[in-house]
Order: C-alpha cells, then sequence, then structure tokens
C-alpha cells in the first residue's frame, strides 16, 4: 500500500464508521418510534376508502399475476409466478381461475357451495359452505386451505381484515402502476408487514398489494397485482355453478374441521 | 454507546423470533381433525415434473387474523406448491422407502404404479386422489 493508498483508505474507514454510526442512531430512534402504534390518519383514510368502494361494486371482473416466496433449507429463495382471473357478484359468489406450475385450476362458489376443479388431473372436489361471503371466505382459508390469489382485497369488509393488529401505518407517495397513479401505503403488523398500491382518483381500486414475512428468514414475500378491472362486467349466477366436464372424478378436500380459532 | 447496543438488542431478538417460527413450521405434524401426517421436514411439490424442495420457510399470503391452525397456514401459505408428505413425493426414492405407517398425503403415488380407476396401488399401499387447497395430493393406506 503506498501512502495514496492508505490515506484513501483511512478515509474510507473513517467515512465507514461514520456511517455505522449514523444508521445505528437511525435505528434506534425508528426501533423507539415502532414501540408504540403510529397510525397515519391519512393511509387509514385511503385504506378506508378503497374498502368501502370495493364493497359496494355489484360486481367485478380482475386479471390477477401473484408471486408467492419460499426459502428452502440451504437459504436460498424461490419465487413463484400464478396468473389468474377473478370473478365475483354480490351478494355471494365467486369464481377464480388460475394457472401456476401445478396446472389449471377452477374455483367456484356460488352461495352454497365450494368447488375446485383440477384440470390437468380432471378432479373436482365440492364442500358445503357459509352462505355469508366473508365467512365463505373464512370457510375456504381454515377449512378447506384455498387462499385464493389475494383474498384478502376479496372480502366485503377489507378494511376490518387489514387493519386488524396494526402497529403503524403510513402514506409513502404517489406512484404509477401499470400507467396509473396509485397511492402507496405502508402497514406494519406484529407478524408481517404489507403494502398497498390504491388508485388515485374517483375509482380507488387496489392495483398492487405485497406481505412481507419479516421474521421468517431472507423475509419472504407474496405479491399480487390487479389489473384489467371491469367494474360492469355481463355475469350471470349460472356462471358461479359448477358443472362437471365429461370424466371428472369427484374426489374429497383435505380438511381441517377442528380448528381452533 | 446507546446506539449500539439498542441495535444489538434489536438483533437478537429479531433472530430469536426468525427461529422460533421456523421452528415451529418445521415440527408440525397432524392436521387436526383428520389424522393425517403433513410434513415432519416440509416439502413442497414445485414445478413438473415433480420436484420436492424442501423449505425452511414460505410467504404468508394474508395480513388477516387466522387460525391457530399450523397445517392449513402452511399450506395456504405454500399456495402452488403442494404440502406434501415425506416418503413418497421423492419419486424415484419412494420405491426404496416405503410410506410411513398411518394414513400421510404425498405428492403422488411412486413412479410406475398402476392405475386402478382413480386409485393407485403399489408395494402394499394404495394412494388415493384427494384436494387440498386447489392441488391434488394422495392419501396413502395400507392394503
Amino acid at each position: 500500500m503506498n501512502n495514496l493508498e492508505r490515506k484513501a483508505h483511512r478515509g474510507l474507514t473513517r467515512t465507514g464508521s461514520a456511517l455505522a454510526s449514523l444508521l445505528m442512531v437511525v435505528l434506534s430512534i425508528s426501533s423507539s418510534v415502532a414501540a408504540e402504534p403510529a397510525l397515519d390518519s391519512e393511509a387509514d383514510a385511503l385504506l378506508k376508502k378503497m374498502s368501502n368502494y370495493m364493497a359496494g361494486l355489484k360486481a367485478f371482473t380482475v386479471d390477477v399475476h401473484n408471486t408467492s416466496e419460499i426459502v428452502d433449507t440451504q437459504g436460498q429463495k424461490l419465487n413463484f409466478s400464478a396468473n389468474g382471473e377473478v370473478s365475483v357478484m354480490r351478494p355471494n359468489m365467486l369464481k377464480a381461475h388460475r394457472t401456476d406450475s401445478n396446472g389449471e385450476t377452477f374455483a367456484y362458489y356460488d352461495g352454497k357451495n365450494v368447488t375446485v376443479y383440477a384440470k390437468s388431473e380432471n378432479f373436482y372436489a365440492v364442500a358445503a359452505a357459509p352462505g355469508d361471503f366473508d365467512q365463505a371466505l373464512d370457510f375456504l382459508r381454515d377449512a378447506i386451505q384455498i387462499d385464493l390469489p389475494g383474498a384478502d382485497l376479496l372480502y366485503n369488509d377489507i378494511y376490518a381484515g387489514m387493519t386488524w393488529n396494526l402497529t403503524s401505518s403510513s402514506y409513502v407517495g404517489l406512484e404509477s402502476i401499470g400507467g396509473k397513479m396509485a397511492h402507496h401505503l405502508a402497514f406494519r403488523t406484529p407478524e408481517v408487514d404489507f403494502q398497498i398500491w390504491i388508485q388515485d382518483g374517483d375509482q380507488p381500486l387496489p392495483l398492487r398489494y405485497l406481505i412481507t414475512s419479516k421474521w421468517v428468514t431472507a423475509a419472504p414475500q407474496f405479491g399480487v397485482s390487479m389489473s384489467n378491472w371491469n367494474l360492469k362486467p355481463k355475469l350471470n349466477a349460472k356462471m358461479f355453478e359448477f358443472k362437471a366436464p365429461a370424466g371428472a372424478q369427484k374426489v374429497d378436500f383435505v380438511t381441517s374441521l377442528e380448528v381452533q380459532p | 454507546m446507546i446506539g449500539t447496543r439498542k441495535f444489538k438488542k434489536i438483533l437478537l431478538g429479531g433472530l430469536a423470533l426468525s427461529l422460533t417460527l421456523t421452528g415451529a413450521m418445521l415440527v408440525q405434524e397432524t392436521m387436526p381433525g383428520t389424522g393425517f401426517s403433513v410434513i415432519s421436514s416440509a416439502e413442497a411439490r414445485v414445478g413438473r415434473p415433480l420436484t420436492p424442495v424442501s423449505y425452511a420457510g414460505v410467504a404468508r399470503r394474508t395480513t388477516r387474523r387466522t387460525v391457530a391452525y399450523a397445517g392449513a397456514a402452511t399450506a395456504a401459505a405454500v399456495g402452488t406448491a403442494a404440502v406434501v408428505g415425506t416418503a413418497a413425493a421423492v419419486g424415484t426414492a419412494a420405491a426404496m422407502s416405503p410410506p410411513p405407517p398411518g394414513p400421510s398425503l404425498v405428492a403422488s403415488p411412486p413412479p410406475n404404479c398402476t392405475p386402478d380407476g382413480s386409485v393407485f396401488v403399489c408395494g402394499g399401499y394404495s394412494y388415493h386422489p384427494m384436494m387440498q387447497g386447489s392441488t391434488v395430493v394422495y392419501s396413502v393406506q395400507p392394503e
């Protein structure tokens, strides 16, 4: 090392430690802030506005792209993609189509039964579900282990579910999502952090949603993007009823009926 | 320096919590209400042909309150990748190691296992298709 290099090295080290102390101070400040719930009224208002707007829609269809991550035992993070479409007709009908690495799956909820059809295997399963839409989504999640893409955003009462256990909320700013300006909001809960992007203007639709499992090693994320919102789709009740294709075989759901709340 | 001490505390806190959660994820063995043993060291079926991946952690898919049901949380979190049992999902290895005693779920019957209707029978076990969430899995039963 010549003199010049040594000088440069010393300078860098000094800058480095200065930065490190600064970082620690910043971290300690932010941690003391995070200790108490810090809720932002603007973020809260936007979330509520979106929730109310969604609840007021009589019907909609939307294209969904989602990504989910797993971390293997070697610490490598893998990211999986799935595409689908969701159709909802209030008060209590839903249809979802999904294509992922396991093939194509269809889910139907007609207000009485839930049917899942796995196209490549030509198998389907049916279960009686609650007549209430939100209870049916809970039933899907808890009892028969179906987590529809972005299901958090399909509930009639989105707001109640997304504000449960919040420790912090903040308004981040306006961003462009697929060419549309959207409000970027960030929320924290003890287990996960999440972010949502809500379309600006008089149609406050969710455009993107991202959940971070912050305490899981490598912090895997689940994300869903929603596009091609159609708020006046041509839907009728028959479209939500499942009719078994020729040769389709009925199988049982793996259920978990004795769940503890 | 106060900042340093706090920083260390945060780091340790985070580490302990992540170990606890990961640990919890790996020890769930029985799915309540079914008697199925689901996972010990969890595997996910990803891609085609079947490529089981042992995983240490998965991304949660909801911020809502969910029931304290380990099996569902794990399975639902994986979503595209079915949570499968220990033995037969490993494909060729399944031929050498028989399924665990008692009912369990696997991603698919062993290779070269012949179907009898929708049920596969081989090696003294039958494999019955079931729908786990939106993925077809097979319940293993001794013949």
